[in-house]
């Protein structure tokens, strides 16, 4: 940490006020972020989270992708859930061409969103405690992450940045033996969260550190664009699960947790009991998996079926076509999907040609940043670190 | 339907007692459990059939590769790592690829270029440790991609059984053998032939 | 349900046309969309978040797009979310190169701030009685703006080495090359 001092005279006190970086590398500040402090003794009186440091263009690269390109670019912008980031821009397109997407399909998408949800949820448990000092619950959380990451790698072959939806569905179905194993550790996990809960939730340590600490009433979280966990605990149940059903959530019975006080205690019960909600929802989708195929018959946006490809004329040059040349016609789409750490929003613009014309990204972790200042001002220095962790955001989504 | 969380501490959990008590209790239970940890170069992972690992070109039984050199991996590639120079042959195939070189430092191991690939020719191999000691030597030519077709059992089983969705049709048996055009460009416009493909496809294969 | 929104998109419609601006056609997604000249922008905003029966409160998002070669040239869209009526709108203005600035929503979305920072910062396009106008991803010197149509997609070599905040600002060293393939895609 590096600091510069300026001096304010105050009366016949001299007082300085003393700017300090936290960060980049500072280990709460989840991947790259710097905030700029101002600190009048321990209490921050202005601070300026300064962000870009892993800035890579992502939206601009996707003008010179093709559509499907660029589903591997989705992955590493919240790369700590990069299936939700592929169901909201396969949504998108997916309403751009006017695909319909099968029951089958839809139901894999939502464990798959589901399990996006826990890891991402897992991490943010593992990081909240360890910041506030809390070390076991980092290797707790990341046991049961592990689990998952073996049964999701068997799956998509990818063990972080997994890649599985495609325009129309998914790649393809889970197997029997898979969705069956999936779905006993998602009927063992909750007992896990307990197992969490008992860890830190009773603690006075950790009760003291975030009881009425950043706390954010809904009408600031609203005005501020906040989603997600961090509006939820301020006592507003708005889910976009519950809210504008997509991808048939209409079906699962689950329950959506808010808070009453906003602060960062209450952020942290609501992630606790929606990684349970999260867990029960995986265990009725993987118990009433529709029958059906797992990606649309569409042959303009679909490669066809291999074998056909391997041996018919007209397949072949649907492949080429596809692959070279996927045109959706001309349009927009704003969609938006309940991603772990809020409303995640694609917006696509296509021209009519093979390449978006724009995307934009509404990205949640970008719009949790601007609650920092606002709750942090006026508080001590080390509340500033619990306030970050609970803010929830991953760098890579909000710098895009 | 909406669940609010709200919580006092107890009396034993605000003179710390009980949290430091149910702490070490959880500590001690944790020594007779099973470890999760893996002593990983010692104990390797071992692949299943949908691992991605590197991609590799498939080598035919006489030696030769099974590309056609169309261009289609390397006009999908997100990342950009594949470059081939195309070349006649005289093998029925009748194009194959002069070079074949990707880069494995760009290479995200996305398995789309397997995806794309109208010949089974690119598949994902289950070589995840990746070593080199100069970047030159992470751009792997056509000879070393090449690997034999029977080393690939597993991926080429999970492609077939993941990628040929449909039942064959057995009216497209007789349909000749496509050779695909110039590479890279796509194939332009389905001509005649699309009005029936279009109804096949409409008709669910 | 369906009443109340029909009433409440009927509502907007008006709303827009007071504010010199008008509806436009559903895009694919179904959003009631609005398109409103830049003057009419913050008072067509507070009265969607401050009226009674639209109650758009949930601020979502600011973001930009470049029409290069169509005039106006940059197109600001904004979205908004009601809680109560779970519907969101579309709000787009338009302002041309020339005149490359709009009001700033700040003072009815808080949360806008940032996002027009981001939109300054990619697009050039200035925010009237914004607090803090600064870029915030690309360093604070950058003379671009990267997610116009007309900056390549490589990108531009740097003249210099741009400084962190806070930080001296460094020259390049004298002789030293650009750093070798920064900025091609070529592999
Ligand atoms: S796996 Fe993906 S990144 Fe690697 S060569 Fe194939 S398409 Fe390119
Ligand atoms: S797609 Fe397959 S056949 Fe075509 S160039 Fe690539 S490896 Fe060869």
């Amino acid at each position: 940490m590096t600091s510069q001092t300026s001096t304010v005279p105050q009366g016949d006190l001299r007082t300085e006020v003393m700017t300090l970086n936290m960060g980049p590398q500072h280990p709460s500040t989840h991947g790259v972020l710097q905030v700029v402090l101002k600190l009048d003794g321990e209490v921050v009186i202005d601070l300026e989270p300064e962000i870009g440091y892993l800035h890579r263009g992502k939206e601009k690269h996707a003008e010179h992708m093709t559509y499907q390109q660029w589903f591997a670019m989705t992955d590493r912008l919240d790369y700590l859930s990069p299936l939700q980031n592929e169901i909201c821009y396969a949504m998108a397109v997916e309403q751009l061409c006017g695909i319909e997407v099968p029951e089958k399909a839809q139901a894999t998408r939502v464990v798959l969103a589901e399990c996006m949800r826990l890891t991402a949820h897992l991490i943010y448990y593992a990081c909240v405690a360890l910041e506030i000092g809390a070390v076991t619950p980092y290797f707790l959380a990341f046991r049961e992450r592990e689990d998952l990451f073996d049964l999701l790698d068997e799956l998509t072959g990818l063990r972080t940045n997994q890649e599985f939806v495609r325009f129309g569905g998914v790649k393809a179905e889970i197997p029997a033996d898979l969705a069956r194993r999936l779905k006993e550790w998602a009927d063992r996990f909750p007992s896990c969260v307990d197992e969490y809960e008992l860890l830190i939730t009773g603690n006075r340590i950790w009760y003291d550190r975030a009881r009425n600490i950043g706390v954010l009433n809904t009408a600031q979280a609203l005005a501020l664009g906040l989603t997600g966990p961090n509006l939820r605990a301020t006592g507003c149940a708005h889910d976009l699960r519950k809210a504008e059903p997509y991808c048939g959530y209409e079906k699962y019975d689950f329950e959506i947790p808010v808070g009453t006080v906003g602060d960062v205690y209450d952020r942290y019960l609501v992630r606790m009991e929606e990684m349970r909600q999260s867990a029960r929802i995986i265990s009725q989708a993987l118990a009433a998996m529709p029958a059906g195929e797992h990606i649309a018959r569409d042959y303009r946006h679909v490669l066809p079926p291999k074998d056909r490809v391997y041996r018919s004329m007209e397949e072949l040059i649907y492949q080429f076509k596809i692959v070279t040349d996927m045109r959706p016609p001309r349009g927009e789409v704003y969609q938006a999907i309940e991603a772990g750490k809020g409303e995640l929003g694609m917006y696509v613009i296509s021209d009519g040609g093979p390449r978006p014309y724009r995307v934009h990204v509404r990205a949640p972790s970008f719009a949790n940043m601007i609650a920092l200042k606002p709750i942090c001002v006026g508080r001590l220095i080390s509340d500033v670190v619990p306030i970050v962790g609970s803010i929830d955001f991953v760098m890579g989504e909000c710098d895009r | 339907m909406v669940l609010v969380k709200d919580r006092k501490l107890s009396f034993g959990e605000r003179c710390y007692v009980k949290s430091i008590v149910a702490g070490l209790l959880y500590t001690f239970s944790n020594l007779f459990k099973r470890k999760v940890t893996r002593c990983y170069p010692e104990q390797k992972l071992a692949p299943g059939p949908s691992f991605h690992g590197v991609p590799v070109l498939v080598k035919d039984a006489d030696g030769h590769p099974k590309c056609v050199a169309c261009g289609l991996c390397e006009y999908v590639c997100p990342s950009r790592a594949i470059r081939i120079v195309a070349t006649e042959t005289e093998r029925p195939i009748e194009r194959m690829p002069k070079t074949f070189e990707i880069n494995m430092l760009r290479c995200i191991e996305c398995g789309y270029c397997e995806e794309a690939c109208p010949e089974e020719a690119i598949v994902m191999s289950q070589q995840y440790e990746l070593v080199a000691s100069s970047r030159g030597e992470m751009r792997w030519d056509l000879n070393r991609l090449l690997t034999a077709e029977a080393a690939l059992g597993p991926r080429l089983g999970y492609i077939r059984k993941t990628f040929h969705r449909f039942q064959a049709d057995p009216r497209a048996e007789g349909t000749a053998r496509a050779v695909p055009g110039k590479g890279g460009t796509g194939a332009g416009k389905p001509g005649a032939s699309q009005a029936s493909a279009l109804a096949r496809y409409r008709d669910g294969y | 349900m369906s009443a109340a929104r029909e009433a409440a998109v009927q509502r907007l419609h008006d709303l827009a046309v007071a504010a010199g601006g008008a509806p436009l056609p559903a895009a694919n997604d179904g959003l009631t969309a609005l398109s409103v000249p830049r003057e009419g922008l913050l008072g067509l905003l507070a009265s969607l978040r401050d009226d009674p029966q639209l109650g758009f409160r949930l601020f979502l998002d600011v973001t930009a797009v470049d029409w290069s070669g169509s005039e106006p040239r940059f197109e600001v869209v904004y979205h908004v979310y009601s809680l109560d009526l779970r519907m969101r709108v579309r709000v787009k203005t338009r302002c041309s190169e020339r005149d490359l600035h709009v009001p700033s929503i700040v003072t009815v979305y808080p949360g806008a701030e940032y996002f027009e920072r981001e939109v300054f910062d990619m697009f050039g396009i200035a925010f009237d009685g914004h607090p803090d106008l600064r870029r915030i991803l690309m360093p604070e010197e950058y003379e671009h703006h990267p997610l116009r149509k007309d900056f390549p997609r490589e990108g531009i070599e740097p003249e210099k080495v741009y400084r962190l905040r806070g930080g001296p600002m460094m020259p390049r060293p004298p002789g030293a090359e650009a750093i070798p393939g920064a900025g091609s895609t070529t592999p």
